[in-house]
């Protein structure tokens, strides 16, 4: 889980994405016609993170995929986590099914955090163990 | 409907998401801490693409069999061309040939090929799909059909700046850093806004009728082509509309709306006026304008334009905005993960 991003603050960064891919999600976060249902601002945008994880329910339901999954943050202890993804049928468009994604699932996910802290976030990609990486968000 | 849509022969389609691609273009190479993934989004992956069988006998068919992952556009070449994200299809090549699986996403465009042999002929060159498009199809008038499913996959972008009439300032929207925006409450989001959201959207045209069925918020539009207002129109979200041809564009103005929308940062009168112009600049392609005016709250008409592809390898999905929306407050209040 760690081994290959630093951290800064609370939320690990990936370093190596620069400031471009976090530039381009702050922009898309303040562009409202961008935003379905509800815009990313409870989410810190600066900082794109990795988690490892299992899963522990998944809710394949509008307005957002939500996923429940145990993981430990990079110096933090292992929690339930809630991920929030895009619509299912953005997720479809993509190549996902509704059961792609069970409970029982070791994953790994990138994506951004409540500004809060809390343990909430919302996935930009998750790789599953056979290297398979799904985006899962159509701001990437 | 659907007889509509039948007659009109374009049924299905669409998605993709706004805005991103002229940033896309700045994106930094791979991360090396993030093995898998690359900094503009997941990759294509085509997961399978191969032939059954591999050689066949003269007028023999195989079938092509395929997955692809994280793609917004999947073709085949040289045929069947566009295609789903899954699928079979059987090809009946008459000298062995090569087709090639291309896949286009955020992360770029990958490709794999399979050759099918054709007993006793010789290899032809391989090839992709053909760029040329069929020629705009037209209605029963003479007119164009801008039937089809179309994705505003650059977006739908503001054009200039706002100027706010005089005294404008309290149809400012007032946001919080943490705002979670109108849509949270899945309400109609209004138009030109409908178009913008990383959704497509339907049309089905005839040439009496002009719908546009939008995937978000499942909310749709039916404009009379050549109808009028009503002297009243119960104030709506998504407003009143009807359609009239200029030229070989059709002009959508739309009245009527309530006044609980936003556009461009701004709140406006029940005296907001929208005036959609769609032209089919070429089969795949329409160019979209929505002009904006609203004399209580913009000094100088709005102008929003974009262009919407056409995806006839999609269909509208099921939105249902209410399903499980989340009670975010609560959610983002939690308690802090334990160090």
């Amino acid at each position: 889980m760690k081994g290959n991003v630093s951290t800064r603050g609370r939320t690990p960064r990936i370093s190596a994405l620069g400031p471009a891919l976090c530039l381009l999600l702050a922009v898309l976060g303040s562009v409202p016609s961008a935003s379905a249902h509800h815009s990313w601002a409870r989410y810190d945008s600066d900082h794109v993170f990795t988690i490892e994880g299992t899963l522990t329910s998944v809710d394949f339901s509008n307005p957002h995929v939500v996923m429940h999954f145990t993981g430990a943050a990079d110096g933090e202890a292992s929690t339930e986590w809630t991920m929030e993804m895009d619509p299912p049928t953005l997720l479809v468009r993509f190549g996902l099914k509704h059961d792609t994604f069970a409970a029982g699932m070791k994953v790994k996910i990138t994506g951004v955090r409540a500004r809060t802290g809390v343990p909430v976030m919302r996935a930009l990609t998750i790789e599953t163990q056979d290297g398979t990486v799904y985006r899962v968000s159509s701001r990437i | 409907m659907s007889a509509v849509r039948g007659a009109l022969g374009l049924a299905l389609a669409v998605v993709g998401a706004l805005v991103l691609s002229a940033v896309r273009a700045q994106a930094p190479p791979s991360p090396s801490g993030f093995p898998g993934a690359a900094p503009r989004g997941a990759p294509a992956l085509i997961r399978e693409f191969k032939a059954e069988p591999l050689g066949v006998e003269p007028g023999q068919a195989a079938t092509l069999h395929w997955e692809v992952l994280n793609a917004y556009t999947v073709s085949i070449g040289p045929d069947p061309g566009r295609v789903a994200l899954r699928g079979t299809g059987r090809v009946t090549p008459a000298a062995t040939t090569t087709y090639t699986l291309t896949a286009t996403g955020a992360g770029g465009e990958v490709s794999r090929a399979v050759t099918v042999t054709v007993r006793g002929t010789t290899a032809a060159a391989p090839t992709t799909v053909s760029k040329r498009e069929p020629p705009v199809p037209k209605l029963a008038d003479g007119k164009p059909d801008l039937s089809g499913l179309y994705m505003a996959e650059k977006g739908v972008r503001l054009l200039g700046a706002v100027q706010p009439a005089p005294g404008a300032e309290k149809f400012r929207v007032e946001t919080r850093a943490d705002d979670l925006g109108t849509g949270i409450q899945c309400l109609p989001p209004g138009v030109p806004a409908a178009a913008m959201l990383p959704f497509p959207l339907e049309i089905v045209h005839t040439p009496q009728t002009f719908v546009v069925m939008y995937e978000a918020y499942h909310q749709f539009r039916i404009a009379p082509v050549g109808g009028e207002h009503a002297e009243y129109m119960a104030p709506a979200y998504m407003g009143h509309s009807v359609a009239r041809w200029d030229g070989d564009t059709l002009v959508v103005d739309v009245r009527g709306f309530n006044a609980k929308t936003v556009i461009a940062g701004y709140r406006h009168t029940e005296d907001l006026r929208v005036v959609e112009r769609y032209r089919r600049t070429a089969f795949g392609t329409i160019a979209y304008e929505a002009t904006v005016t609203d004399p209580h709250v913009f000094a100088a008409p709005l102008k929003f334009a974009g262009t919407l592809e056409l995806h006839p390898e999609w269909e509208i999905g099921e939105y249902v905005c209410t399903e499980n929306n989340q009670d975010y407050d609560t959610l983002f209040e939690a308690k802090p993960a334990p160090k």
